[in-house]
């Protein structure tokens, strides 16, 4: 009888677990779900834009670190009690790193993620019907195209950094590797399906996006660099992708007369803008072309306080410990600037958005008087001087000041300092304004010489590189500093192009092309194995999918 | 066991009934919060018999002879004496008629004479400290009774989930700590009364001395990652309830469900245990008012503080620069004398169908720095009323409270520590503005403190409703609704005179920011109960829905015309008209329903078995697994009761308990199981700026629980005449299906981390509670209680087929320097393990060596990821603490220890203050001295592992009682009491109070930087009853 009662309590209990089953689905108040995302044309931009915005954070992050700081022109020293960061700046300057290192498993993460985020919003606008948000089916064509296209450029990126990766094309299929060979093939196949159905320069509303010009670039890049990808070159193919451009046929581009128009606050109107991250105040911000490389106390000398200061990356230096220059073929790149070069001189803001030099060294000095700004740290109290050498003076002649000139020996005021997109003091109408440059018709230029002197063509070479160089300098200056063509060997071209994209992430792809990435040596970093011109496929990608294997660089 | 299957009970046609009764219903059942369960008798000959004890009743005992009912007793009077165990008269006691306000108190000799009424029934023995006793009086003329301390008893009621059990019921491990066994003294947070009394449960804050700061709760270790590691808090009846709406004096009782045999009635949120929190009641047949008036002031000061350079060592040591003052700026950041006062007044009554009692506190708390404070007050009541005969009756609390809280910044600290001593607190040049000085992570911490305001405004407000039927003598159903509020005003500003102000060029910060949280719960619970000889039965169901919603509002904005506006215009500053100012606001919600039963079965208090189970959904769980399913089986068995110990003489109890439990947690974020879009940045968009969006997470339809699978074996004694029991206990928890934010493959997906549920935990350990009379006379008396509990928590797994990971990292070790992380939580090993470098010494121009992977001493710059290791753990393994009652006729004196075993502790004040090598800042002492002959920069080695483990007095109080009842007609108790709090430790460990080193969660061990000032507290209290 008890048992008939429990039984009959517990059939009951089971009827009210039938029936109470809540409504449990999530109500969302502050977000919106995927379902009901899409009522308008912005939403659609603001879908498909979404992969702008992340390749602009992954440009000025950990693609700028795996790009700038394991190659001979900048590095992030520490500085005494700052700086050492888990040592992985020393394992990227010394190309030690392993499969675990955090910037290159964002340099994976970040990369595959603004794929993702091209792939997500393909797969969504696939679906839509535009003529119900007022707009066209060839828009939404130019859409998939212009979305296909930076897939491509992130994928050209990976390829670069990983030699082996994966082609994606959803957000759901683990994929394994592709060959190199498959993916230089179908990098090359998505632009050229895709580069007629893009609008053309000049066409002001697409600023900060995929047009022709950006895509034949991409094409550029691809073949100037295809040895180190598919072991075989392309120079004559890249050459012609070159002459293209430069002949108007993906848009109408012209070299900037002067150094500065390409970096200045109306950087988005030189004529040499194929593809520029737009910047604004209070809307995109450029910080990171401040923040890591200035000192806390730099705000005194720009007035301009409204970024934080890491006191992070400067120059690699050009003179050793006792002041004596360096001779070593690579890395010092502040004494490979001529000092009649106009960019050589200290940076300073003239007003009215004007402004000469794009290095900071020196004495600094408050802005607008002449009071010394002051250290904080082996400086505290006494004035801050950046200086073109890496080591403990502070300490010297004894302590760390022993261990001579390392990636850890640095000070507060260690090394030159990069200011290639001027600073602007609080409240100047043009503060934060300058853009981040992507592509400009230089690269154009420089690639095509490099192609024609790899040809032969040394004349030409020299031709398009002075065509570039004459901006830089005075012009009473310029016929002593023009290229001939017996000055164009490889060594020179390399520091060309060392001088005129110092700092646009470029000088690893540019130093493996010239077989000097890992053989090379330049200051405190050694011959590294050959296996070093790929990074690691990151262990966190691995441990996720098992499809993916390792690849040489992870030896 | 064949004596139970031959003594069933018989069904009788009032069974037949009632059981036809309650199917027909279909209702169903549930309990009552402190009665009814326990009490819930079958009489065969009086169904209907209205319950006139109600809330009165603790215990019963039973005389031989059931059947009284019907007997008419004529007027007569009884006597007889009323004495405590050891034979000690015991005078005051009250003895009334139940049911009626007639009633005496015994003589000094214990002695008393009572006239009943002709319908008396029962009569109820009452003192102060002991179980009362309701005797039925039959035709008995004299009534020797003895009456229990009530700390002993096996009868005294313990709260349970949904109910309570007579403690020698317990089929599970809970333990239950009263109101009179609560820490007195100064405490920031209620359950800072219990901290140490529960064997298992680790009560932990980082800044006690902070009058705003948390405690942080762990029962039987942390086995999660990222679904929460603290207890369930249910405050009388209402899950999901806030310690910090609720006072110590309010308190009546508070249990610890540790083992998910007992905490698996909570389902989704019980496997890191429960905590129920009983507040106190109204009496009903209260033979008058009772008032309490229960109040202190406190005070603290500074127990220990970190010996840094005088200013004349830093200069003579050549650290920095003299900069002309001499400032010692510790000592400028503490308050002299900081005060707690702390007032409270509580009235309580009740007649034979209401109860009642109200209260009120206010509290005033300075921090021991010179930024915070709190004030609040808050008042709380609680009433109940029958109607119908007893057959319904409404029970309920509201319980309001306002705080005003003032902020601090721990980092003052560090600063304090690490600034030059020579620098002055205020510009020589204009001693009316303090000296604000320039560089990395270097403030004024006194400007800081005095110039910006930081504080909130807060205002609760809970209140539980309860419709209870009473259908049959032991049928009764109730529904709950309940709702809890907070809303929380954040103010916060930053003057134009601010270091902050004059670094970023502009005049002032305001913040202001307004949330509010709304917690809503019905609950329908049935309870039925059935007695027949020696079998007993309780039978429990119930359906449960909660809703939690919050919601805020935050705008931020610069440059004001003056700083006297403080946050109050913020419309004001000209950030607005420059779009710059800050402003967002959010809200979210999620859901629980469930419904649940349990039964417990007792056969002649022998075999007693108990099984639960809980049915519950979760709106945050995946589409695809939105209920899971929660069971739990426990059973006891009273080896002093069988035939072969009866005739022990030491063996009062003896209890064998087995339990099973499965208890789930769900306390990760809401929505990150569905696919959802945000904003990021913004992105021009055919010339126009426009607010990016795309996917916000990796969607995981088939996210679900975590689930903790407990196993529990423990004994229950009491020995020796009842001087001597305890409990112990020994535990498994795996912690399956573990919720954790892993890395995704990236690609295809889009964000580098997905919610799953992938890997194990494993926590095993002993508990040990001993209560201990050692010395029991009548004016002299001495308990000791012992509390004593071993935990280990090891990582089983990581991964599942679709996810691996052999480790994750924790805790990057902050700047400067940024040495990387300190724990690696590696699949078989311990949570909390500390992975770094091994130290071997020095060479001889003091750089650190360190083992290489290969075990060789190699310089430490030349060290790689291979090179570490596991070198601690930050988790104690053993906690123990030892309470000391001395009682000598009115005086009574607390000697309270404790103390954490086993264990590493991190001191980073040693890493990045204690080395001569980091630059310009002022330094520890130890620098010159024990860690002289170090050179180089610091490095993440064992060197600065310490072991933590300390033994403390933790309180003293001396109390001093009077009965009143003799000398006033109105006071009938008195105590005074003087307590100081952390007394004095002693440890090996060279940091400030290992006491204070978070050691709950999932990165203890750490002392942080600049740790807030650990404290000694006086407390100077007055209790009076009325």
């Amino acid at each position: 009888m008890k048992r008939f009662k429990v039984k009959s309590i517990l059939s009951v209990l089971l009827v009210f677990m039938l029936a109470s089953c809540a409504n449990l689905d999530e109500e969302l108040f502050d977000r919106i779900g995927k379902e009901t995302y899409y009522q308008n044309k912005n939403a659609i931009l603001a879908s498909l834009l979404r992969t702008y915005e992340h390749g602009h954070w992954y440009s000025t992050s950990e693609r700028w670190y795996a790009q700038e700081l394991t190659g001979d022109q900048f590095v992030w020293t520490q500085k005494g009690r700052h700086g050492y960061d888990g040592g992985q700046w020393v394992r990227l300057h010394n190309h030690t790193w392993t499969a675990e290192e955090a910037t290159l498993a964002s340099c994976w993460n970040g990369g595959f993620t603004g794929i993702g985020y091209a792939n997500n919003s393909m797969a969504d606008l696939e679906t839509l019907d535009y003529t119900k948000f007022g707009m066209t089916e060839a828009e939404k064509q130019t859409h998939i195209s212009e979305l296909k296209t930076i897939r491509s450029w992130y994928q050209l990126m990976l390829l670069d950094f990983f030699g082996t990766i994966p082609i994606v094309e959803n957000i759901t299929d683990l994929k394994p590797q592709s060959t190199p060979q498959e993916n230089f093939a179908w990098i090359e196949k998505e632009i050229k399906e895709n580069i007629s159905k893009l609008p053309k320069a000049p066409i002001a509303k697409y600023e900060g996006r995929m047009t022709q010009g950006a895509a034949a670039t991409i094409l550029v890049r691809l073949y100037l660099n295809s040895q180190a990808y598919i072991g075989a070159t392309k120079w004559a193919e890249c050459a012609q992708v070159c002459q293209d451009i430069l002949d108007g046929k993906y848009g109408t581009y012209s070299v900037d007369p002067t150094w500065y128009g390409p970096f200045n606050a109306q950087n988005d109107k030189s004529p040499e803008a194929i593809w520029y991250f737009p910047h604004a105040k209070n809307q995109l911000d450029g910080n990171f072309y401040y923040a890591p490389f200035f000192h806390y106390n730099s705000r005194q000398a720009t007035g301009f306080t409204q970024w934080g200061e890491w006191n992070g990356i400067g120059l690699q230096p050009s003179l050793d410990l006792d002041g004596k220059p360096y001779t070593s073929a690579l890395g010092r790149p502040f004494a490979k600037f001529n000092d009649k070069d106009l960019r050589k001189k200290p940076y300073n803001y003239l007003g009215n958005g004007k402004y000469e030099g794009m290095f900071v060294y020196g004495p600094q000095y408050k802005r607008g008087t002449t009071e010394p700004v002051l250290g904080t740290e082996e400086y505290n109290g006494k004035p801050l001087v950046f200086v073109d050498q890496v080591g403990r003076f502070s300490e010297k002649p004894a302590g760390r000041w022993l261990e001579g000139s390392k990636v850890i020996t640095g000070e507060e005021n260690t090394g030159v300092r990069w200011m290639k997109y001027p600073i602007f003091p609080d409240y100047d109408p043009n503060e934060m304004e300058p853009d981040g440059a992507e592509m400009r018709l230089s690269e154009i230029v420089y690639s095509l010489a490099e192609c024609k002197f790899r040809l032969g063509d040394k004349a030409t070479a020299a031709t398009l590189l002075n065509s570039v160089r004459v901006r830089n300098f005075a012009p009473e200056d310029w016929a002593s500093i023009a290229y001939t063509a017996d000055q164009i060997t490889e060594q020179e071209l390399l520091d060309e192009w060392g001088r005129e994209f110092l700092g646009e992430r470029r000088r690893r792809t540019d130093l493996i092309r010239f077989g000097k990435f890992t053989a090379g040596t330049w200051w405190d970093k050694q011959a590294t194995p050959a296996n070093k011109k790929f990074f690691p496929i990151p262990n966190k990608a691995l441990n996720t999918n098992p499809l993916l294997k390792p690849t040489e660089a992870n030896n | 066991m064949s004596r139970f299957f031959k003594k069933k009970g018989v069904p009788t046609g009032k069974f037949r009934l009632q059981l036809f009764f309650i199917l027909s219903l279909t209702l169903v059942f549930l309990f009552p919060p402190k009665h009814g369960l326990a009490n819930g008798r079958f009489k065969s000959n009086n169904v209907f018999a209205s319950d006139q004890n109600g809330f009165s009743v603790k215990d019963t005992i039973k005389p031989q002879t059931i059947d009284v009912a019907g007997e008419q007793q004529s007027s007569r009077s009884i006597s007889g004496t009323v004495k405590d165990n050891k034979g000690i008269p015991i005078p005051g006691a009250t003895i009334i008629v139940k049911g009626t306000t007639i009633g005496v108190t015994t003589s000094l000799d214990g002695i008393f004479t009572l006239k009943l009424p002709a319908n008396a029934k029962t009569i109820v023995f009452t003192f102060v400290g002991m179980k009362s006793q309701e005797i039925e009086v039959g035709t008995k003329a004299t009534f020797p009774v003895v009456l229990l301390d009530e700390t002993l008893g096996l009868d005294e009621v313990v709260v349970i989930g949904y109910g309570s059990l007579q403690k020698k019921e317990l089929t599970s491990s809970i333990t239950s700590v009263s109101s009179k066994d609560f820490l007195e003294g100064s405490a920031n947070n209620a359950m800072q009364v219990i901290n140490g009394k529960v064997a298992g449960l680790s009560v932990s804050s980082s800044a006690p001395s902070d009058p705003n700061a948390g405690v942080s709760l762990q029962i039987r270790g942390a086995s999660s990652i990222k679904a929460g590691t603290g207890p369930l808090v249910v405050i009388d009846g209402v899950p999901g309830g806030d310690l910090s709406t609720i006072v110590q004096q309010d308190i009546e009782s508070i249990s610890v469900l540790k083992d998910a045999s007992s905490a698996a009635i909570y389902g989704t949120r019980g496997a890191n245990g429960v905590i129920i929190v009983t507040t106190k009641k109204g009496t009903r047949n209260a033979d008058k008012v009772n008032v309490v008036y229960d109040s202190y002031v406190s005070t603290m000061t500074v127990a220990r503080k970190p010996e840094i350079l005088s200013a004349a060592e830093f200069l003579e040591k050549k650290r920095d620069v003299d900069l002309g003052a001499r400032t010692d700026w510790y000592s400028e950041l503490i308050r002299k004398t900081p005060i707690e006062n702390n007032q409270f007044l509580s009235v309580s009554s009740g007649t034979q169908n209401t109860s009642y009692r109200a209260s009120v506190n206010y509290r005033k708390a300075d921090g021991i720095d010179i930024a915070s404070g709190r004030e609040e007050y808050g008042v709380r009541l609680n009433f109940s009323q029958k109607a119908l005969d007893g057959k319904f009756e409404l029970i309920g609390n509201v319980a309001n409270r306002y705080t005003k809280e003032k902020y601090t910044d721990y980092g003052a600290f560090n600063q304090a520590m690490q600034l030059n001593p020579t620098m002055p607190v205020y510009d020589p040049a204009d001693p009316n503005k303090y000296f604000l000085p320039y560089g990395y992570d270097t403030y004024n911490p006194v400007a800081k403190l005095k110039l910006d305001q930081n504080g909130a405004e807060r205002k609760f407000l809970n209140a539980d409703l309860t419709f209870k039927f009473n259908i049959l003598d032991n049928l009764d159903t109730q529904v709950m609704i309940a709702q809890q509020t907070t809303d929380k005003d954040d103010n916060i500003f930053s003057p134009s005179t601010s270091a902050e102000s004059r670094d970023n060029n502009r005049r002032g910060r305001a913040e202001r920011r307004y949330e509010k949280w709304n917690d809503r719960t019905f609950e329908w619970t049935t309870n039925y109960s059935l007695d027949i000889d020696a079998h007993k039965l309780k039978l429990l169901a119930g359906y449960s829905y909660q809703d939690f919603t919050n919601s805020g509002f935050w705008s931020q904005n610069f440059d004001f015309p003056s700083d006297a506006l403080t946050y109050n215009a913020l419309g004001e500053g000209l950030y607005l008209k420059q779009g710059k100012a800050d402003m967002s606001s959010w809200k979210g919600k999620n859901q629980l329903a469930a419904v649940f039963g349990r039964v417990n079965y007792s056969f002649d208090d022998i075999y007693l078995f108990s099984a639960s189970l809980r049915y519950e959904g979760s709106s945050k769980f995946g589409t695809n697994n939105k209920y899971g399913l929660f069971p739990a089986v426990s059973a006891g068995w009273r080896l002093s009761k069988m035939e072969f110990m009866k005739s022990s003489a030491f063996v009062n109890d003896l209890k064998l308990r087995a339990g099973f439990g499965v208890a789930g947690r769900e306390g990760f974020d809401r929505y990150t199981s569905p696919a959802t879009y945000s904003g990021a940045g913004r992105y021009l968009a055919e010339g126009a700026w426009l607010k990016v969006f795309g996917p916000a997470n990796n969607p995981n339809p088939d996210l679900k629980w975590e689930k903790a699978i407990n196993y529990n074996v423990g004994l229950d004694f009491t020995l020796f005449n009842s001087r001597l029991s305890g409990a112990l206990d020994i535990y498994q928890r795996m912690s399956k299906d573990m919720i954790y934010n892993y890395d995704a493959p990236v690609p295809p997906m889009i964000q580098d981390q997905i919610w799953v549920n992938v890997g194990t935990t494993q926590n095993r350990g002993i508990e040990l509670n001993l209560d201990y009379q050692v010395i029991k006379k009548e004016d002299f008396s001495y308990d000791i209680n012992m509390v004593g509990s071993y935990n280990k928590s090891i990582i089983k797994s990581l991964s599942n087929d679709r996810y691996n990971r052999p480790f994750f990292d924790d805790y990057g070790l902050p700047s400067p320097g940024n040495p990387g992380n300190a724990y690696r939580n590696m699949e078989g090993h311990e949570l909390g393990s500390f992975y770094g470098l091994r130290y071997a010494g020095l060479d001889d121009q003091g750089r650190f060596l360190i083992y290489n992977k290969a075990g060789e001493k190699i310089l430490s710059t030349l060290k790689t990821e291979e090179d570490k290791a596991f070198i601690g753990n930050g988790i104690p393994k053993l906690q123990l603490s030892m309470n000391n009652i001395i009682r000598y006729k009115n005086f009574d004196l607390t000697l309270y220890f404790r103390g954490y075993f086993k264990y590493d502790i991190l001191n980073l004040k040693q890493m990045y203050y204690g080395l001569q090598s980091v630059s310009n800042v002022n330094l520890l002492k130890d620098a010159f001295t024990r860690n002289a002959a170090i050179k180089s920069e610091k490095e993440f080695s064992d060197y600065f592992l310490e072991k933590g483990d300390f033994l403390k007095l933790d309180v003293v109080n001396l109390g001093y009682n009077l009965d009143m009842k003799e000398k006033s007609k109105y006071i009938s108790n008195l105590r005074l009491y003087f307590a100081v709090k952390n007394v004095f430790t002693i440890t090996n460990y060279t940091g400030l109070d290992p006491a204070q080193v978070q050691i709950n969660g999932l990165q203890p061990g750490i002392e942080d930087k600049g740790s807030y000032p650990t404290v000694r507290s006086f407390t100077l209290g007055l209790k009076a009853s009325f």
